[in-house]
């Protein structure tokens, strides 16, 4: 039954996606079990054109994620070609079609969206375990993904034209539309996949010159999240304050390691201070 | 088989005929040890050399894989010119060196659309080659389908390039090599590209291209020509650095005219292969005009006077 498939997908956590002229992002929200425990990754990197948002079980994201690397690998050996972005999404959705008329088989419980960029320009896709795909200029799937998509509908005519910067900024309201009240985008629960030139202005964004995918994860999405703060005029919050008290440890570190030249043991209880700051 | 230097050119007795490992067929005129020649009346189960019958029970069940070329096409050129590139072949597809079939056309288009236009031209056994244009055919076709759904643009020069020489890598791998040597060349996006792959899966890219008897006789005239359009462009003499059309299928002709005096397997009979991104243009079959008085005087040709 196909329904309860996406059902599973409707249960795992949300993820957004986006697209522009020149860009194709994918946000997601991470979920830990727990206080000990560390967040679940929901992005996957495909090639270097490619990349995957998740959705639902994890096991059967890695194997059909298995799959599309595996196409990858074999147009750019055999053809010297990256894959066409709708070809591979395709290839999946024939895969998990089948599953859903081959007796004894079950149907996938992941829902994908993916990003690519192609001989015709950055896309967005979604995969469903039904075995259909549709392209989007901006999608989102994943529990509570009906609020991001209303988010998403208000604005539908801006992503086109936007800057990077701009993109990040429309998913991550998106994103946040899904929260529960008492939850906030931090940067331990949130990741940016980005596939495209990096033309970042927001201060502190990392600025490599790769249009690759890549995953922004932790430090590398605090600058965005503040971004966010400032535009929403919110005050800047418990992780913002947080860093501030990184760099001022770094800061005192440092001075540390100009102690440790003149005097060993004094440096060392500094250091000492140091670490108990920080756990604080 | 016995290596021995000894054994050479000795008959065999049945018992050292019999090979079960062997890869080939044994030859079908070598006389039968079976006494009356008639296929299935002796105890040797075909694997000795019972003249006539299926060939794979000749070889004892083993799969033969091709040894030699039968029927083989000559040298085929290439070169880089202003709008793209121009590929030369000749019609003939010889038997030995019988001028056997003289009406094959070595140059085949493979794609052309707004984005690309490829073409190859192939030298070396000619079952081989139509198998090639069957494999590529069908890739082609397919990667059209795929393009309904997605209008992504098709498979350019590079890409079927790639493909080709990775066919033919795979097949050497095998043993069973394809008995070609051949040519790709192709435009896309105003970029030219010209490539060589043969029977082992060697892959060379240039401006100027030959295979075959024709990589000795007309790759130094086309580069030579080649190399002075270019000079000419540097010096600030002309425009460009790229031979004209015109100049191309020129130059071409002229090899074409030295191979057909010099290669025995070739014939004054030949196509050009014009491929630019309108689109691939293959010339009728044209000749050149040779002059043949000289060789009156040659010994070996002709009735000898002494």
């Amino acid at each position: 039954m196909v329904e309860y498939a996406q059902e599973a997908v409707k249960q795992g956590s949300a993820a957004v996606g986006l697209r522009s002229k020149s860009h194709a992002i994918l946000l997601t929200l991470k979920r830990s079990t727990g206080e000990l425990a560390s967040y679940q990754k929901k992005l996957i990197k495909i090639d270097d054109h490619v990349g995957v948002a998740i959705a639902g079980l994890t096991s059967d994201a890695r194997v059909l994620s298995n799959f599309m690397r595996q196409l990858a690998m074999q147009s750019r050996m055999l053809y010297a070609r990256p894959i066409p972005v709708g070809r591979i999404v395709q290839s999946i959705a024939d895969r998990a079609q089948a599953n859903t008329q081959q007796y004894g088989k079950r149907p996938y419980g992941v829902g994908f969206l993916v990003i690519g960029k192609d001989e015709t320009g950055p896309h967005l896709f979604e995969f469903s375990p039904a075995g259909i795909t549709y392209e989007y200029h901006a999608h989102s799937i994943g529990a509570r993904s009906q609020s991001a998509k209303t988010y998403l509908e208000e604005h539908h005519a801006e992503y086109e034209d936007c800057s990077l910067d701009e993109l990040i900024q429309h998913g991550l309201s998106a994103l946040r539309d899904t929260l529960q009240q008492d939850k906030t985008l931090t940067m331990k629960n949130t990741s940016i996949g980005i596939i495209g030139p990096a033309t970042s202005t927001v201060t502190g964004a990392s600025t490599s010159k790769k249009t690759n995918f890549r995953v922004l994860d932790d430090e590398a999405v605090e600058p965005y999240l503040r971004e966010m703060r400032i535009r929403r005029g919110e005050p800047e919050s418990g992780e913002v304050k947080e860093e501030e008290d990184t760099q001022a440890e770094a800061h005192e570190s440092e001075a540390a390691a100009g102690d440790a030249a003149a005097e060993g043991p004094t440096a060392a209880a500094s250091d000492g201070d140091g670490d108990v700051q920080m756990q604080e | 088989m016995n290596h021995h230097p000894g054994a050479w050119g000795q008959t065999l007795t049945p018992h050292q005929r019999f090979d079960a490992y062997s890869s080939s067929a044994p030859s079908r005129y070598q006389p039968s040890t079976s006494g009356s020649g008639i296929v299935g009346n002796g105890n040797d189960h075909g694997f000795y050399d019972a003249p006539g019958g299926n060939e794979a029970v000749m070889a004892g069940g083993v799969v033969g894989h091709t040894q030699q070329p039968l029927v083989t096409g000559t040298s085929v050129l290439g070169l880089v010119f202003a709008d793209g590139v121009m590929l030369a072949a000749d019609n003939l597809a010889s038997y030995g060196s019988l001028a056997r079939f003289r009406d094959i056309q070595r140059l085949i288009p493979l794609e052309s659309s707004k984005h690309s236009s490829s073409c190859l031209a192939v030298g070396g056994d000619m079952s081989d080659f139509q198998y090639l244009q069957k494999q590529l055919e069908t890739m082609i076709i397919n990667e059209r389908t795929q393009a309904l759904g997605d209008d992504h643009p098709s498979l350019g020069p590079v890409q079927i390039y790639e493909y080709l020489s990775n066919l033919m890598y795979a097949r050497r791998s095998k043993m069973d090599p394809l008995w070609n040597a051949m040519l790709l060349g192709g435009v896309k996006d105003g970029e030219s590209f010209l490539g060589y792959v043969d029977l082992l899966g060697t892959t060379y890219t240039s401006p100027t291209l030959a295979s075959g008897f024709g990589s000795h006789m007309a790759q130094p005239l086309l580069r030579e020509a080649y190399e002075k359009r270019q000079a000419q462009g540097k010096s600030g003499e002309r425009e460009g650095e790229l031979m004209s059309r015109d100049e191309a299928v020129a130059v071409l002709e002229d090899c074409m005219k030295v191979l057909y005096y010099r290669d025995a397997r070739s014939m004054n009979k030949y196509q050009i292969a014009t491929i630019t991104a309108q689109g691939v243009d293959i010339s009728a079959s044209k000749s050149n005009e040779t002059e043949w008085k000289f060789a009156e005087g040659l010994r070996g040709y002709g009735p000898q006077k002494q």
